[in-house]
């Protein structure tokens, strides 16, 4: 049952033993031979629908071309780009404080600087305000 | 008696006439796949995307779980991840700062999933004890200095092991149970709103099994695993995963327990809209890909697909190499923001996908720690995803990647991942307790 959990202390669940399955009342011998026999009467009615839909579906060539106008039409931050400093870049240097990480290049104050100016990157926007 | 023979008759019938129907649709359906994703981009003379060694390197890690994490998600927007953790605590992070913002210790430890909530004023978790609690961030903490559990969904008669927020609305979510159904959940009154699936009634066998070996995992450490990873790595999967379309919150899919994938209308409770059929093991993860159109799984085939919500068709299936008497399973996938990048971590290693060409790079090995921490031993157990000699062949073009320093990689099985809000970074949580974040240098 549902329902707001009072200011008290919760007390800690024990191990959760697997349950037993669900108790289907009724649902042994006849009933139960009964049920699958209709889930599976459902099914092939499912699939003869589809069956009939597949008669006008358009060729899967149509949905890769809708994919790829898709993922080509976007930018995408993670896709490395020829610039040579990148906006992910600047959110590295910035979170770590200028510190120098094992694999990271050394940051040069032309790149600082570049910084500043850069107006539309919600990294850098953010991590302005925290620094 | 009589009567119960006719019906097992009647049973082993429609079993024939429904094996008999689905390879009909499976015929039919590869008359309409005249190509697949990558061979409609190399026809239109698309050049794939190339990486480097510093592209894609972990910049943040996120350490203060005492236990396997099993579950993250990323607020939409401001940064910030939640996470799960077999030690029995959500925690939640700011991700460019890695400060913990909460630290929720839960009623029940053995949770397997977590969501945040779209305007990241609350959580939710599930796992053993069948139910979904909420947490509002916001709420004081109660007497013990612990944050109150806001609300329970409870009903379900199996795990929860999956939950996501419906998109911009922060009462209602969509839950995935090993009752093998989900649940839409109004959580202002806690009562389920509509319950999808659920005619499956038959047998609990693989019930169970997910419970021991959830169970199972939470006790076992490396180096049990590192003996009998081969038949472990089949158990580990906690399945049942549900997503919901971003372009169209009414529409979202779960994996269903016959290795299919159903699309559902939240509407239309009574049936599903499409079952889609492809995969040849449990489905254990799905995503919507970000044009609301189309999905991938992760499957214990050792496969991701891409299939298409208004046709049904399966558009492209993304495999790596393995050995001879291994299937890597899938365990989860993520697209970046653009869907040009499929991310699909696997019980040992995540690979990143070219969505167009389906060329693979490896980006994360996460590493066994075996005794003393050897890495060259590590390597050649895993030869085919180690970061030395990784191949990566396109196009009869081989490139060796080498990607990142052992030090920025898990030693740990991978068990989720996720993008942020803009796409900048991608997080995976780890079996090593650890959370990493990683974006483009």
């Amino acid at each position: 049952m549902a329902g707001l959990r009072g200011n008290g202390s919760v007390p800690s669940l024990p191990p959760p033993r697997p349950k037993s399955p669900p108790q289907y009342p009724d649902l042994y011998g006849k009933r139960r031979e009964l049920a699958k026999v209709q889930m599976l009467e459902r099914e092939i009615g499912f699939l003869e629908e589809e069956l009939k839909s597949i008669e006008g579906l358009q060729p899967a060539s149509r949905s890769c071309k809708e994919v790829a106008d898709f993922v080509t039409g976007n930018a995408d931050p993670l896709i490395p780009t020829t610039k040579k400093i990148r906006r992910s870049r600047r959110f590295l240097e910035m979170a770590l404080g200028k510190k120098t990480l094992s694999f990271s290049s050394k940051i040069d104050a032309n790149f600082i600087q570049s910084l500043c100016s850069d107006k539309n990157e919600k990294f850098t926007a953010v991590l302005l305000k925290n620094v | 008696m009589s009567v119960l023979a006719e019906l097992k008759q009647r049973h082993v019938a429609a079993t024939e006439t429904l094996n008999a129907l689905k390879a009909k649709l499976k015929q039919k359906r590869l008359l309409l796949l005249d190509t697949d994703v990558a061979g409609y981009a190399r026809s239109q003379g698309k050049t794939p995307v190339t990486f480097g060694p510093t592209d894609l390197v972990c910049c943040r890690t996120l350490q203060g779980h005492t236990g396997k994490v099993y579950s993250l998600d990323w607020t939409p927007e401001k940064n910030r991840i939640v996470s799960a953790s077999q030690d029995g605590r959500l925690i939640v992070w700011n991700a460019l700062t890695s400060q913990k913002t909460h630290a929720i210790k839960l009623p029940c430890a053995w949770v397997m999933t977590c969501a945040f909530s779209p305007g990241g004023q609350s959580v939710a978790c599930g796992g053993l004890d069948s139910v979904c609690s909420i947490f509002n961030l916001n709420s004081p903490n109660d007497k013990d200095g612990n944050l109150p559990v806001s609300r329970m969904l409870t009903g379900h008669k199996g795990y929860v092991s999956s939950c996501q927020y419906v998109p911009d609305e922060e009462t209602h979510l969509i839950t995935a149970s090993g009752d093998q159904t989900c649940v839409l959940w109004d959580i202002t009154t806690g009562l389920k709103t509509s319950v999808f699936g659920g005619e499956f009634q038959s047998g609990h066998t693989g019930d169970v099994l997910r419970y021991v070996t959830y169970l199972f995992s939470a006790f076992t450490n490396v180096y049990l695993e590192m003996i009998s990873a081969a038949f472990l790595a089949s158990m580990f999967v906690l399945g049942f995963s549900v997503s919901i379309n971003g372009s169209n919150s009414r529409m979202f899919v779960s994996s269903s327990c016959d290795s299919t994938v159903r699309l559902w209308d939240t509407r239309v409770a009574s049936r599903a809209v499409r079952s889609f059929h492809g995969h040849e093991g449990d489905v254990n993860t799905v995503r919507f890909f970000p044009d609301g159109n189309r999905f991938g799984t992760g499957s214990d085939d050792g496969t991701c697909r891409l299939f298409d919500i208004r046709t049904g068709h399966q558009l492209q299936e993304y495999s790596r190499p393995h050995g001879e008497n291994e299937v890597p399973h899938v365990t989860s996938i993520a697209f970046s923001i653009s869907g040009r990048l499929l991310f699909a971590g696997y019980t040992m290693v995540i690979a990143m996908y070219g969505t167009l060409y389906w060329q693979r790079y490896v980006v994360f090995f996460s590493e066994w720690c075996f005794n003393s921490y050897r890495p060259s031993t590590v390597m050649n157990v895993y030869m085919y995803d180690a970061l030395f000699t990784f191949q990566l062949k396109f196009l009869n073009q081989q490139v060796v990647l080498n990607l990142g320093s052992l030090q920025t990689s898990h030693y740990g099985r991978i068990s989720c991942l996720g993008l942020s809000g803009d796409g900048s970074a991608l997080c995976t949580g780890s079996w090593d307790t650890s959370l990493k974040v990683s974006c483009d240098l």
